[in-house]
């Protein structure tokens, strides 16, 4: 199945060409964790996942078509 | 035969062949500063079509109806019945959260949601909107003095506690907006992950990667979702040797506080 990738901020550095956007060919039964992995995420790094806009995990089953949004939360304010 | 001026940033219709005198004596008889196209006036200039007549009694607050009237004459046409109509909550009143509820105020935004639990102590005053004779107090009390002196008709709610995943709903959920200005990572995380999952119609504003001084277009708006969006480069935390400083905040803050407008108005959907 295929799958969409948003990395944000400094997670684009493990995207191929530091893009924001990508697109991932997995297989099916592939969770967030996993999609992550295979760019070499460090997985405590994005501290907000959302899949399809909804907020999700880690351990979340993707579906063909499903689109993966992260960033990380840093401090300051 | 008759002319059309503004007075107090109301169109009025007066004789020709008036004075700056004959205006005060017509619209605010006590006034005892009279500004005509932005320069003080001593009464006795002539006033022609479209002239713009500021009538203003020293150290007198003008009440809610005029300040109102004096404040959107600075706005963009038409945007003003939206902001009055609009809630916009602020969580974490340090940094971000003091520059974004000030900028609030001035644009007239109809409530003010503030929530923190904190104290002004002096490391505050190198970023954050505060002052010398308010070290000490509750920055939700802190901050209500001055938003008060900015625009005392802003309806301003308060909550002095610590935010979580079981109060957030309660203090933000009626929010247009809401914007995500805490200093720690824990808080931010928590509030952006609750606001996600109990606030449906709220947009979120949050911020990461403020700290520094990189150059300030490196602060974005990230659109991660239709509801939520982030502020900031997302590379440069704050920690020893990478502070905290005035000016990227403050950047980060207005980029916030004019996202939030945007979003009310309906330009970001």
């Amino acid at each position: 199945m295929v799958i969409t990738v948003k990395l944000f901020g400094n997670l684009r550095d493990y995207l191929p060409e530091k893009k924001t956007v990508c697109s991932a060919e997995v297989a099916d039964g592939s969770t967030v964790g996993d999609v992550l992995d295979r760019f070499g995420v460090p997985r405590d790094k994005p501290r907000i996942i959302l899949v399809n806009s909804h907020r999700s995990r880690l351990e979340h089953v993707l579906e063909d078509g499903d689109v993966v949004a992260a960033f990380q939360v840093l401090p300051g304010g | 035969m008759t002319i059309q001026i503004m007075v107090n940033e109301r169109e009025v219709e007066i004789s020709t062949g008036i004075t700056l005198d004959a205006v005060r004596a017509a619209f605010k008889p006590g006034a005892d500063l009279l500004v005509l196209n932005g320069h003080v006036g001593d009464g006795g200039e002539s006033i022609a079509e479209g002239d713009e007549i500021v009538l203003l009694r020293r150290g007198e607050a003008p009440d809610a109806r005029e300040l109102e009237s004096l404040l959107v004459a600075r706005h963009t046409p038409g945007i003003h019945g939206k902001v009055k109509a609009s809630r916009v909550g602020v969580a974490g009143l340090g940094g971000l959260g003091s520059q974004v509820a000030i900028a609030m105020a001035r644009m007239g935004i109809g409530r003010l949601v503030l929530a923190d639990f904190d104290v002004v102590v002096p490391s505050n005053l190198n970023r954050q909107q505060y002052f010398v004779d308010q070290i000490g107090m509750r920055k939700v009390d802190a901050l209500s003095e001055t938003l008060r002196r900015v625009n005392p008709y802003v309806a301003i709610e308060t909550h002095d506690l610590k935010l979580a995943p079981g109060n957030v709903h309660e203090v933000f959920g009626s929010c247009d907006v809401l914007v995500e200005a805490f200093d720690r990572t824990d808080q931010k995380e928590m509030l952006i992950k609750t606001a996600l999952d109990r606030l449906p119609d709220t947009r979120i504003i949050a911020a990461s990667g403020l700290a520094g001084h990189e150059p300030s277009e490196t602060i974005g708006i990230h659109r991660v979702s239709p509801r939520l969006f982030v502020v900031g480069d997302l590379q440069t935390e704050a920690r020893p040797g990478t502070g905290l400083m005035a000016p990227r905040v403050g950047v980060a803050a207005h980029t916030q506080a004019n996202l939030a407008l945007r979003l009310l108005l309906g330009e970001e959907e």
